[in-house]
């Protein structure tokens, strides 16, 4: 029976990369489970909900081997509340899993350890590593776009392009506005694929303990290791829309702006915004931009400096687009390029390598 | 000045707006059958004296109908939806705060202080009404909403108005009124409620607030504060745009032929992007559905439906019509015999606001939505249907059945009415 002792934090860490795969709202109530097994010195934890799967493991004193399943949800609060010391956790006779500490002890029902699900692990993988600092960065530039409408499958997930040699380049869309990052990377294998926005979320939990991970693409699957937790996630398999007949070619008539002033302007005026009325009206002229937006709440206006530019434009966008794309850049000005009434704005860091990272938003009526 | 609430409700309403036209009816019975001549969906109180019932198949009285001499209509939406505006109209020009409850009853608030003055002010306009548009209505005025719904009831059966302020009398009254009578109280909390031994209104009004949140929910609670006389169900004189839009109608006779329910689909699609542009929204989800005839013992029931995510919203007739028929032929299957199409429209957002798409040319949804407003615009002003796309057919020979329908006096100029000198 199943029996170790563990460092609390060590433990809790742990837990918190697997239960977020956890399915609560499954039929099969162990997929709402994250399996333990004790065994050759560590401890191994792994959660799935068919669809991705997550497998981590520590070092931990093993007093007895063995497997069983327990509620994610439930191993996770009694966890998080447990004084920051060794704990003992053990399987007692009446198949419950006793948490002991310093001053108490809390049992959870379980599940036999034979009732979890086996993913089987496609062997056929090609890896290459990537910096989890740039994993990170492209994961936080492009989650926001991605849509949540899962009627159209090919845009809940981020689309990776690795077809030019060198580099990676990200792709987010919900169809009314575009996340575009490129970043340098190892590679020699020309390829793409669309990693649904769950297993996105899950990897950016866990990348950070490591300085690099190993992602590898294979046949339906995606993976990625930093040696002690992995994720496996089941690619989305649909084509992703030609995203490159989106992007405005002409970004000749942009303008710089401070970005941060930009935002809590934006932030500001979108205060009298409803969830019906989200639209703001942007008026750009010689060196101005004003920001207005009207509901049956209030109003608001406000003017702000920018770089000077040829076209006088009125425009009306939704102002959270704005705001997630800004928040979503590093810079302290970005350059924002408006054709027309007509045409998306584009948003973009760096004037000489746009690619770099790039936000396009359609126009609002308003 | 307190505010009071008055309930005008129509009497009869589709049976009154057939005798408009038809002075012959006053005093003799009236019937009008659902879509499809089904069941009777109205009656003048004549016909209610013959024991005839509200809901009845109509095959099922078709001997009494004949042998009383009922006079029996089909449904003709066209004219009651227009003589109820022309109510409507005559109550808001008389006060402001006025709620469109539904066809027939619209909700008023108002300030008096005189309240003697309350029931000469209701009965010049119920005479108003009743001289004006024809159609006799009934006035319950009372302190609250749910009040008020009572007081139009005795209405009906008195002199047309009838005003619930006194306190005594009130209580009078809802000892006698059933629980399953009050407003808001549907059939299973009926039930409920007298399996609780609590069978009429008065009994509600007096009961612990607790203890009714306890055993119902807050609805229920606010009817029960307001049988008692305290506001709690405001006027909504602005009401919200609705959420869904549906458009579902059975056909005259079961349909084979996928032509057939394409001019079907064609023609729901049509009427339902028609509300869709009256609330002034665009939808994002449509959903096609056909069913079989559930009453149908030899063949099982069956539902087919598919439901399509689109990339930018939209009100064009023209888009939606394309998109139906596409989702139709996917769900179509060679062999069942359909006998009804449903429409269903959602992820609707204001028109005003609409954010585009990167599939979108926005110059072309400008020039959709110009094409629309004028397309509404001529069937607005010259009827239903004078415009319309072709997939919506000519002769409609599955179009629901409508025998006895009586002309279109109002809308339509063609159907106008004629008199003899």
């Amino acid at each position: 029976m199943i029996s170790f002792s563990v460092d609390k934090s060590e433990f809790l860490k742990h837990i918190f990369y697997c239960v977020g795969v956890v399915d609560t709202r499954s039929t099969m109530l162990v997929l709402s489970h994250v399996f333990l097994e004790a065994r050759d010195d560590r401890v191994y934890i792994s959660s799935t909900d068919l669809e991705s799967s997550m497998y981590s493991s520590f070092p931990a004193k093993i007093n007895n081997d063995g497997s069983i399943c327990i509620s994610g949800k439930k191993l996770f609060d009694v966890v998080e509340k447990l004084p920051d010391e060794k704990i003992n956790v053990s399987l007692t006779t009446d198949s419950q899993i006793e948490i002991s500490f310093s001053t108490g002890k809390t049992k959870i029902k379980t599940l036999p350890g034979e009732d979890f699900p086996q993913v089987p692990k496609p062997q056929d993988f090609v890896y290459r590593t990537i910096k989890s600092e740039t994993l990170t960065n492209i994961i936080l530039k492009t989650a926001y776009c991605v849509s949540n409408d899962e009627m159209r499958k090919n845009l809940t997930g981020v689309y990776f392009d690795l077809s030019q040699p060198g580099k990676i380049k990200a792709i987010s869309t919900d169809g009314h506005r575009m996340s575009l990052v490129q970043e340098e990377i190892e590679n020699s294998i020309s390829e793409s694929f669309i990693l649904p926005k769950k297993a996105t979320n899950e990897i950016r939990k866990f990348i950070k303990e490591s300085e690099s991970v190993k992602i590898g693409v294979g046949k339906s699957f995606f993976i990625c290791d930093n040696g002690q937790t992995s994720i496996l996630s089941r690619l989305i398999d649909i084509k992703f829309p030609d995203y490159t007949q989106v992007v405005p070619n002409n970004t000749n008539n942009s303008f710089k702006v401070n970005r941060e002033k930009l935002l809590k302007t934006l932030q500001r005026v979108g205060v009298v915004l409803s969830e019906k009325t989200k639209g703001a009206k942007i008026i750009i002229s010689d060196d101005k931009i004003e920001i207005r937006s009207l509901s049956d709440t209030g109003e608001s206006a406000e003017v702000l400096d920018k770089s000077k530019s040829t076209q006088n434009i009125e425009v009306g966008f939704n102002v959270k687009y704005l705001i997630d794309a800004l928040l979503s850049f590093e810079s302290d000005e970005v350059f924002v390029s408006i054709n027309d009434e007509v045409s998306p704005a584009c948003i973009f860091s760096d004037e000489t390598n746009q690619e770099k990272q790039k936000a396009i938003i359609m126009p609002m009526r308003v | 000045m307190r505010d009071y609430i008055a309930l005008i409700d129509c009497n009869n309403f589709y049976a009154s707006c057939e005798r408009v036209f038809d002075p012959h009816l006053k005093n003799k019975p009236v019937v009008v059958l659902s879509n499809n001549d089904g069941c009777i969906i109205a009656r003048s109180n004549e016909a209610k004296t013959l024991g005839i019932k509200m809901g009845e198949p109509y095959f099922k009285c078709k001997n009494l109908i004949k042998q009383e001499n009922v006079k029996v209509f089909s449904s003709n939406y066209t004219l009651y939806a227009d003589m109820s505006n022309r109510v409507m109209n005559i109550v808001k020009e008389h006060f402001v705060n006025t709620e469109v409850y539904s066809i027939d009853e619209a909700f008023i608030s108002f300030p008096s202080e005189n309240l003697s003055e309350i029931e000469n002010r209701f009965i010049k306009l119920r005479d108003k009404i009743a001289k004006w548009t024809g159609i006799p209505v009934s006035i319950g005025v009372a302190p609250t909403k749910t009040l008020a719904k009572v007081a139009s009831k005795i209405a009906k059966k008195n002199s047309g108005v009838f005003s619930l302020f006194d306190k005594t009398t009130r209580n009078k009254i809802l000892k006698e009124l059933p629980i399953g009578s009050v407003w808001g109280i549907g059939r299973r909390l009926n039930k409920r409620f007298i399996r609780l031994g609590i069978s009429n209104a008065y009994q509600l009004s007096t009961m612990d607030h607790k203890h009714v949140k306890d055993l119902t929910n807050i609805n229920i609670l606010r009817t029960a504060i307001e049988l008692g006389g305290i506001k709690c169900i405001d006027i909504d004189s602005q009401p919200s745009n609705k959420k869904q839009i549906t458009t579902s109608r059975a056909f005259g006779k079961t349909v084979t032929d996928i032509k057939f329910l394409e001019e079907a689909v064609s023609v729901y699609v049509s009427r339902a992007a028609e509300k869709l542009r009256i609330q002034n929204s665009k939808c994002s989800i449509i959903t096609v559905a056909l069913s079989t005839n559930r009453f149908d013992e030899k063949n099982t029931h069956k539902f087919l439906f598919m439901t399509e995510s689109l990339e930018s919203s939209t009100s064009s007739t023209q888009e939606l019509i394309s998109i139906a028929i596409k989702l139709l032929k996917r769900i179509f299957h060679e062999g069942f015999m359909y006998k009804k199409a449903h429409i269903f429209l959602s992820g609707l957002e204001d028109s005003k606001f609409k954010q585009y798409s990167f599939k979108d040319n926005i110059k072309d949804i400008k020039q959709q939505d110009k094409l629309m407003k004028a397309f509404d615009k001529i069937n607005k002003t010259f009827g239903s249907d004078t415009m319309k796309y072709a997939n919506t057919g000519i002769s409609r020979d599955w179009f629901m059945k409508r025998e006895r329908r009586s002309n279109r006096y109002t809308t339509n100029w063609n159907e106008i009415l004629k008199i003899n000198l």
